[in-house]
Formats: C-alpha cells, sequence, structure tokens
C-alpha cells in the first residue's frame, strides 16, 4: 500500500495545528516577552538618565565633585547599569563609574532631549541634558517681561548612562529555553495522547486490514476481535459472520470437490458398464506388477480373454443387450478369482485377469475353468438363448521381461493363436518364444546398418509396361529391394521397410534407396534415357522434411529435375495421416517430384485424398487386379477407379500380374501400366538398367 | 474671577466717563498687562481713588495706550513697558511710574533721553535703612551680609552700605557682571559672609540664575534674603517687599497731595514680610515671627 498509513494520518491531524499552534503561540508570547524585555530595558534607561539629568544638576552648578561621584557610583548599582557618567558644560567628564564604552566626542556632543546615544550588540547608552533648572520669579523685577519667558533653559552638562545588554541577552536566552521547554512539556503529553488515540482509532481498522489480507491470502479461519464499539465494531461482526459464511461454503465446495474427484479419478481408472478396472488402469497395475517382479518377487501369470460369439448378440438383441452381456459375464469370472487377483476390462469384449503369485500350471488351471465358466454361460435376452465362449491367452510374466508391451504382445499373440485354434480354448504364450522373439527383435538394429554398410541391400527394378497406347515413350520401374543375409532366406521390402519403422533406421533405408535410384537416373541421362522410377518410401517419410532436402542435394549434385523421381506411399496413410502427406506432397511438388500412392483401393475410402494428393500414379491393389474378369464387383470397382483416376490425370498402374490372361484383362480395362512376372522378371537394378534400358533403346 | 474683575473695571470706567469733572483732571493707568500683580494694583488704585476727583482712564496694556485725552492730569505707569509707552506717547502729560525696580526705571529714562514730561516713580525698591533694620532684625547673630552687584546696581550700594554699617553689620560686595562669573562671585561671598542680600539686579536675580544661587546657598548653609515674595517661595529666607496694593495706596495718597510739581522717586512707605520657615529650619536657624519682625521695623521708624 502506498501514502501514509491510517495511523500516520490521524497522527499528522492530530499534531500537526496543534503543534503549529503551540509553536506559534510561544513563539508569539516570546518574541513579544523579548520585544518588551528591550522596551523595558529602554525605558529604564531614559528614566534613570532623567533622574539622574535633575539630582546632577545642583553637583554640576555647585561643583560638587564628591557628590556627583556619589551620584554615579548609585546609579551604577542600578541592575544592569554598566557605567554613569556625567559631563560638564564643556563635554568634559566629571564623575565616572564603571566601565566607559562611550567616545570622548559622543560625550561631548550636545542632546536636546533624553535619549539613546549608542547602540551595540553589548551594551546601550542613554544619555539626557542637565538643565538649569527655572525658578519662579517676580515679574515686577523683570526688565523686559515678554521675552524673558521664551528663553530656554540653560544646559549645564550631561549625563549619560550605559546599560549592558548581555543581561538582557541572558534573559532573552533564558526566555526562549522557557519557552522551547513550554513547547517540549506541551507537546509531549499533545504528542502520547495522539499517539494513544491513533492507536486506538486505527489499531481495530488494521486489524481488520490484516484479517482482510489473511483471508484473501485462502486463510478462511481468520477472525478478528469483537472488542471495538461504533461503526467499527459493526464491521468487526461484519468481518466476523462473513468469514465464517465463506468458510462454510469454502469447506462444503472443498468436500464436494474433493467427491467429484474422486468419482472422477474412480472413473478415469474404472470402466463404467462392468465397474471392472479399465484397461489403462490394467496396465498401470500389470507395470506395478511387472515391477515388483523386476525387483525379486514371484513371478506371474496374465489372462488375456476375448468372448467368442459377442457380436451375434449385438447384432440380434442391440447394444443394451450387449452390455447386459457383458456386466454379467463379468460377475461371473468374479466368482472364479481370488480377492488378490484383478480382473479388468481392455475394451470391447476383451478381458485382462492379473493372477498374482501364480505359476503357469495353477494359471492353466485357472484359465480353464473360466473357459468352461464362459462355455457353459448361457445368455438370455427375451425370448433368445445365446451361448457364447471364450479365447484365452495365458503368459507368464517373470523377471526376464522388460516392458508391460511385451506381456500385452505376448497375451495378444496367445489369445489370438487360441482364437484361431478354434475358440473357446486356452493358449499359452511360452516364455521362451517371448524371449526368442525380443532376441530376435534386438538383432534388427544391427542387421540393417550392417546390410546397408555392406551393400547386401539388393536393390532390384520391377519394370513396367505401358497397357495402352499414346502414353509418353519413356522407361518406368518401380523400385524395390531385398536383404540379403548369409545363411538366411532373404527380407523383401514391405517387411524390411516395416522393421525399420519400428528400430528408427527407415530414414537409412530411404536414403539408400533414394542414392541408388538418382545414380540411375543420372545414368540413364547421361545416356539419354528417358527414365522414371517409382520408390517406396516408410511411412514416417512424412514426417522428415530431412528427406527433401537430401532428395534436393542429390539431384542439386547430379543437375538433374526431379521429373523421374515418383516417391510411392501406401494409400493407407493417405487415410490415415492425410494433412501430413498433402503437406508433405505440396513440398515435394517444388522440387518438381511427383507422388504416387500404391495399394489403392484396398480399403476404398481414399478417393477424397486424389485431389487433395494430386498423384501422378495410383498403383491398384492387386486384390481388385487378381480378380478383375472373374468378379463382376471388381471388374466394376476398377473400372470406377481408372474412369476417376483418367478424370484427374492420374495414371493408373496394375500390379502383380501373373499371368497373360489377366493381362489382356486389364489392358482391356483400360489400365495404364502393367507390372508383375507377365510383363516382366524382377531384376537387379543394375542389370535391368544396363541391359533393358541403355543397351535395349 | 478675572472677566469679573474685568466688568467691574469697565462699569467704573463708565462711569467715570459720563460724570462731570470737578477738576478737569482725569488719571490715566496704563498697565504692562491687565493680569496679575498690575490687576492687583489697578484694581486698589480704583478702590482707593476718590472718582469724584480722579476719574481713572484704565489702558489694560501699553498697546492700549496711544494718546492721553486732552483732559488727563497724570498718566499712572505701572510697569516697565507701561512707563515706555507713557514715555513715547503720553506728550507732556507728568507720568509717574509704579511697580518697578529702580534700575529699570533709571534705565529706561537713560534709554528715552531728552522728554518733556515731568516724571517720578515709586519705586519696588526698599529704602537702605529699612532693609539693612530687616537684616540685623531678622538675624541678630550674623553681622557679615554680602551683596553681588552689578553695573546697575552699583550706584546704590553706597547708601546701602551706608545704612548696613549704620546697623552695626559688616557689607561686604562682590561683582558679578558677566555670565561666567556669578558662581565663583558666589563661592567667594559666602566663604567670607553670612547672609546673601539680594538688591533687585534684573541682571543677576533673573529666572535662570535664582536657582543656582539658592543651591549655592545650601550647600554653604548659608540663607538668602531677598526682595520678592516669589523669591522666598523658591527658596530664599525671607523677603522684604510691597504688594501692589500697598504701591496703590500710597499712589492714591500722593495724587491726593500732588500740587503743580511731581515729587522727585521715592521708595515705598509700606512693606511686608514673608520668611520660609522650612528654609529656616532647614538651615537650622530660629527666626523671630513676621509680625515681629515687622513690629520692630514699624516700631524703628517711628522711633527714628
Amino acid at each position: 500500500m502506498s501514502g501514509p498509513t491510517l495511523r500516520q494520518r490521524l497522527l499528522l491531524l492530530t499534531l500537526l495545528p496543534s503543534g503549529l499552534i503551540s509553536i506559534a503561540l510561544v513563539f508569539f508570547f516570546t518574541a513579544t516577552g523579548i520585544a518588551s524585555l528591550e522596551d523595558e530595558l529602554k525605558a529604564k534607561a531614559l528614566s534613570t538618565v532623567r533622574y539622574l539629568a535633575p539630582i546632577s544638576e545642583y553637583g554640576i552648578i555647585a561643583g560638587h565633585i564628591d557628590g556627583l561621584h556619589s551620584l554615579a557610583h548609585a546609579t551604577l548599582q542600578e541592575s544592569g547599569v554598566k557605567a554613569a557618567i556625567i559631563v560638564n558644560q564643556k563635554g568634559k567628564a566629571i564623575a565616572v563609574s564603571g566601565r566607559v564604552s562611550l567616545t570622548s566626542d559622543q560625550l561631548r556632543s550636545p542632546l536636546p532631549a533624553p535619549g539613546p546615544v549608542a547602540e551595540t550588540e553589548t551594551w546601550i547608552a542613554y544619555g539626557a541634558p542637565v538643565k538649569r533648572s527655572a525658578s519662579e520669579s517676580d515679574v515686577l523685577f523683570e526688565f523686559s517681561s515678554p521675552s524673558s519667558e521664551a528663553a530656554s533653559a540653560e544646559v549645564i552638562g550631561h549625563v549619560f548612562v550605559e546599560f549592558d545588554k548581555r543581561e538582557l541577552g541572558n534573559k532573552r536566552r533564558e526566555l526562549l529555553e522557557q519557552a522551547t521547554f513550554i513547547i517540549l512539556l506541551g507537546l509531549l503529553p499533545l504528542g502520547i495522547l495522539a499517539v494513544v488515540v491513533a492507536d486506538g482509532m486505527s489499531a481495530p481498522v488494521r486489524q481488520l486490514a490484516a484479517a482482510v489480507r489473511k483471508m484473501s491470502g485462502a486463510q478462511f479461519d481468520t477472525r478478528v476481535s469483537e472488542s471495538t464499539g461504533g461503526e467499527i465494531g459493526i464491521l468487526e461482526r461484519g468481518f466476523n459472520e462473513m468469514a465464517e459464511h465463506i468458510e462454510e461454503v469454502h469447506h462444503s465446495m472443498q468436500l464436494r470437490i474433493e467427491e467429484a474427484t474422486a468419482q472422477l479419478a474412480y472413473q478415469a481408472r474404472h470402466d463404467a458398464l462392468t465397474g471392472l478396472v479399465n484397461r489403462r488402469e490394467f496396465e498401470s497395475r500389470l507395470e506395478k506388477a511387472l515391477r515388483s517382479v523386476q525387483a525379486g518377487g514371484s513371478e506371474f501369470c496374465v489372462l488375456f480373454i476375448d468372448l467368442d460369439r459377442f457380436k451375434p448378440v449385438n447384432d440380434a438383441c442391440g447394444h443394451l443387450a450387449g452390455d447386459e452381456l457383458l456386466r454379467q459375464i463379468a460377475q461371473l469370472f468374479l466368482t472364479r478369482l481370488r480377492d488378490e487377483d484383478i480382473l479388468g476390462r481392455l475394451g470391447g469384449d476383451e478381458f485382462g485377469i492379473i493372477l498374482h503369485d501364480c505359476k503357469l500350471p495353477n494359471a492353466l488351471q485357472i484359465a480353464e475353468d473360466v473357459c468352461m465358466l464362459a462355455g457353459d454361460y448361457r445368455f438370455i435376452w427375451q425370448d433368445k438363448v445365446f451361448a457364447i465362449g471364450a479365447s484365452i491367452g495365458v503368459t507368464v510374466v517373470d523377471r526376464h521381461i522388460r516392458r508391460i508391451k511385451d506381456v500385452l504382445a505376448a497375451g495378444d499373440q496367445a489369445c489370438y493363436q487360441a482364437k484361431d485354434s478354434g475358440r473357446n480354448r486356452v493358449c499359452a504364450h511360452q516364455p521362451e518364444n517371448a524371449g526368442n522373439r525380443r532376441q530376435h527383435d534386438g538383432q534388427w538394429a544391427l542387421r540393417i546398418p550392417e546390410a546397408l554398410a555392406e551393400q547386401r541391400l539388393q536393390v532390384d527394378a520391377l519394370p513396367l509396361r505401358a497397357l495402352q497406347s499414346g502414353l509418353p515413350n519413356r522407361h518406368l520401374v518401380e523400385i524395390s529391394a531385398r536383404m540379403n543375409e548369409p545363411g538366411r532366406a532373404p527380407i523383401l521390402l514391405p517387411a524390411l521397410i516395416d522393421a525399420a519403422e519400428r528400430y528408427d533406421l527407415s530414414e537409412a533405408v530411404d536414403h539408400y534407396l533414394l542414392a541408388t535410384t538418382i545414380q540411375a537416373l543420372a545414368r540413364a541421362r547421361d545416356n539419354a534415357r528417358n527414365l522414371c522410377c517409382l520408390v517406396p518410401l516408410s511411412p514416417s517419410t512424412v514426417d522428415r522434411p530431412a528427406t527433401l532436402k537430401y532428395i534436393a542435394t542429390l539431384l542439386g549434385r547430379y543437375r538433374l529435375d526431379g521429373s523421374g523421381l515418383c516417391l510411392l506411399f501406401s494409400e493407407e496413410l493417405s487415410t490415415r495421416r492425410a494433412s501430413q502427406l498433402s503437406s508433405f506432397a505440396h513440398e515435394a511438388c517444388k522440387l518438381g517430384l511427383s507422388i504416387g500412392l500404391q495399394e489403392f483401393g484396398g480399403s476404398m475410402s481414399s478417393f477424397g485424398q486424389l485431389r487433395t494428393l494430386a498423384p501422378a500414379f495410383i498403383k491398384i491393389s492387386p486384390s481388385l487386379t487378381q480378380q478383375a474378369g472373374s468378379n463382376k464387383t471388381s471388374t466394376a470397382l476398377l473400372r470406377a477407379v481408372k474412369e476417376i483416376a483418367a478424370d484427374l490425370g492420374i495414371q493408373s498402374i496394375a500390379a502383380d500380374i501373373a499371368d497373360i490372361d489377366s493381362l489382356g484383362v486389364l489392358k482391356s480395362l483400360g489400365l495404364d501400366y502393367g507390372q508383375g512376372h507377365a510383363v516382366a522378371p524382377c531384376e537387379p537394378l543394375e542389370v535391368w538398367l544396363e541391359g533393358a534400358v541403355i543397351r535395349g533403346g | 474671577m478675572r472677566s469679573m474683575l474685568r466688568a467691574k473695571i469697565f462699569r467704573i470706567l463708565l462711569f467715570l466717563l459720563f460724570l462731570p469733572t470737578a477738576h478737569g483732571g482725569t488719571v490715566a493707568l496704563v498697565l504692562n498687562q491687565h493680569s496679575g500683580p498690575y490687576a492687583e494694583y489697578a484694581r486698589a488704585l480704583g478702590d482707593t481713588l476718590d472718582p469724584a476727583r480722579f476719574p481713572l482712564g484704565l489702558y489694560p496694556s501699553p498697546e492700549h495706550f496711544s494718546l492721553p485725552p486732552p483732559a488727563t492730569e497724570i498718566i499712572v505707569a505701572a510697569g516697565t513697558d507701561a512707563l515706555r509707552q507713557a514715555l513715547a506717547r503720553g506728550g507732556n502729560t507728568p507720568i509717574l511710574a509704579v511697580l518697578l525696580p529702580r534700575q529699570n526705571y533709571e534705565r529706561i529714562l537713560a534709554e528715552h533721553g531728552k522728554h518733556k514730561a515731568r516724571v517720578s516713580a515709586i519705586y519696588l525698591d526698599q529704602p537702605p535703612a529699612r532693609l539693612a533694620a530687616f537684616a540685623r532684625h531678622l538675624l541678630p547673630q550674623q553681622k557679615r551680609i554680602g551683596l553681588l552687584l552689578s553695573h546697575d546696581t552699583r550706584p546704590q550700594f553706597p547708601a546701602l552700605r551706608q545704612a548696613l554699617l549704620n546697623q552695626g553689620l559688616t557689607p561686604d560686595s562682590e561683582d558679578s557682571d558677566g555670565e561666567g562669573n556669578l558662581l565663583p562671585a558666589l563661592n567667594n561671598l559666602f566663604a567670607r559672609n553670612n547672609i546673601l542680600l539680594a538688591m533687585p539686579d534684573a541682571t543677576i536675580y533673573k529666572r535662570d540664575n535664582i536657582r543656582s544661587i539658592l543651591v549655592t546657598s545650601y550647600r554653604y548653609q548659608k540663607p538668602v534674603i531677598a526682595f520678592s515674595a516669589a523669591f522666598v517661595q523658591a527658596g530664599a529666607l525671607a523677603a522684604l517687599y510691597s504688594t501692589p496694593t500697598q504701591i496703590a495706596r500710597q499712589t492714591a495718597e500722593l495724587l491726593a497731595t500732588l500740587g503743580s510739581s511731581l515729587p522727585p522717586p521715592m521708595p515705598p512707605n509700606q512693606f511686608a514680610i514673608s520668611i520660609n520657615q522650612n528654609v529656616a529650619e532647614s538651615l537650622g536657624l530660629a527666626l523671630p515671627d513676621e509680625a515681629a519682625v515687622r513690629r520692630a521695623l514699624t516700631h524703628e521708624r517711628e522711633a527714628r
């Protein structure tokens, strides 16, 4: 808070005027007193010389020097008199007493009347003429009457008295000291009174202010003492009532918030339908259990349950029935579990059970029991009776397992295994399997860079043939690759890309492919061949602008434009990550590159993307092309795709054409390019480039 | 008081104006001023004179008097200035000067030089014999009498000296002609004598000097015998003097016996005595009372 406080204001208000008035009064009276002291001294001086002058007359007239000396001496006895001098008519001092300060000139100068002669800081001198006093005479004896009356009295000498002003100064100082003392004496009780009053008035207000500050700082139990009367007292009582009210409201609000928070927390962890823990909570408990195992706890098992024949219930009787079934089955499972076991609904008709401190045989036994319960259970809804079952995957969690992801994956795998094996059965995913897989997985991270470094990544060419006339005369080829490893089957590109994605190695693979392709393009250009390559890239490329820079650098190095390069992405990516792909395509277009979509038509959901992406090619899903001719729907779809593509100026490619008949059908359907064994064999890019392009013309 | 007096005088004047004159002789009274002793004198003269014989013409101040009426027998000039005016404007009418010291009278006549009229005076100065007797009766033990003389009074001193000697007293004098030598003269005089006898002298006993003279006399613890009641009041021991009333009475007598010629100037024949008992006490003097002194003086005159 800026500015003076209430207390300071009150003090100022009470002390300042009274202080000023008292100081002014005291100084006024002191000044008056000092002035009157001076006046008094002057009056005394004047009266002294007035008295002294006539009584000196006789002494001067009679030349009675002794008498004059005693007069002067007597005058000196008067308080404040410093010196007394009597001079005769000629200005000669005839009687002196005390220390004389007046000069002889001053003593000689005539005075018309009694009055001050000289004044300095320390003394003041008054003088008076001594006049010859006239007496009544008989007019009869005067020679000329009128003139004699006007004659003024003759001056026969002077008296001078010097007064010491130091005494006056002392008195003045005394007076000032007294005045100051009086001021202090007056102001002290006044000050104390003012402080007491100001404190008395400001203390309750300060207390209130402090309480308000505390209150706003969320100390709701703040109260003030109700000791004051009057308006302040009303304020205090009002504050306390208000504070009580606020505290109550705050308290109840807090309770409600806590309740709501607890409810929210519960809801966040539990499935609203069955009351079981939800997937998140299940995973977190699994994580906790996993950590305790890693910390040396005993191993435990996890059951992954997928209900069989649940969908028909939903389809036939609606979601309400499905929900009811899930509720009942959850209750059913719970009956078979110990208290410490955790049953969670992982989503849809999937359940999970954590069996703490449980070995595999026991777990298998429990799983069998649960499976049987599910198999025996009949769900009755209205007049319908449904039989369901459960496919259960069992996985053991021991301390070799590092991540719950592995547990979940293993569980899923076991569950699918059970489902695939004919449903309503139990399948265990062996711990060894999980270990192997992990080991296997771990090698990818080494194998791919090794293969790239040792150039064991074989880049292949899948040549495309134009099925229609009027297409540009150029060599069109799709780039593929396989990783050759000693003692293993070659790994094809889709599997390689999948693995590379998982181990963040896709960039290296992409760059390898792009570098090889651009070298090939340069070589074709050097031999005056028109070559166009379709390069499949990993999905994560759309998140890497660096790849485009890399392409730009390479193109710049070989002084190529981008027209011979077409980047291939799966159609699935165009729907899943449409905006990223779209912006990537836009950037690629700036480099002169073109975009192609493969597996097109697999989901039929990506027609919308054609307009925004504006690809140069679409490579149609083999699921469509393989059935072309034999399946009417497929044929119609193919035709539709072709027509839409043609409308948008997109060239269509039929992939994996295995036989000549199919080729004919596709050609007749109007597809632009064909690719597969029926068109040309897959061969290494180097070989194809040398043979088919450069030498073949 | 004064206005009543003035009204009375005017009534008298009116009365006199319309009265048929017996001898045809009017008295013109010229006053120095119409107040104080002069007024007293005028009143006393008016009361004393027989109005049938002497109708009185009053001129309250010298300025009022310019030319005497034709029937004026005599001009009475009361005071120095009145005398001056009467001499200047009176023509050849005889003039009687009153209420002035001899010293002044002689000085005015000397100033005026040759004059046509016959002039005489009744002085204020007491005759030397009376003065000497007064001094002896007042202070019989004190023989040494001192006097201050100026050139105005010096001519009168031999007569006074003789009178004093006749009384068995020892006169002593000191000259004081200038302003400066008054105090030295006084000091000398008091050192040698016991009494200061003051003679009417305008140059010495003027109002500025009286205090100094008295103060000096106190310092010497010696008394002053003065010539007027005012002097006594100022601090002199005693005075022998004549009042305006007494002079008026003497004037009336003189006019009544007046023949064709004026008598020579004369001293007053009646007198008064004033004694300041306080001064006497201060000086430690045992004095006879005024009546006793007066009786002694009267007795002495008759005896002579």
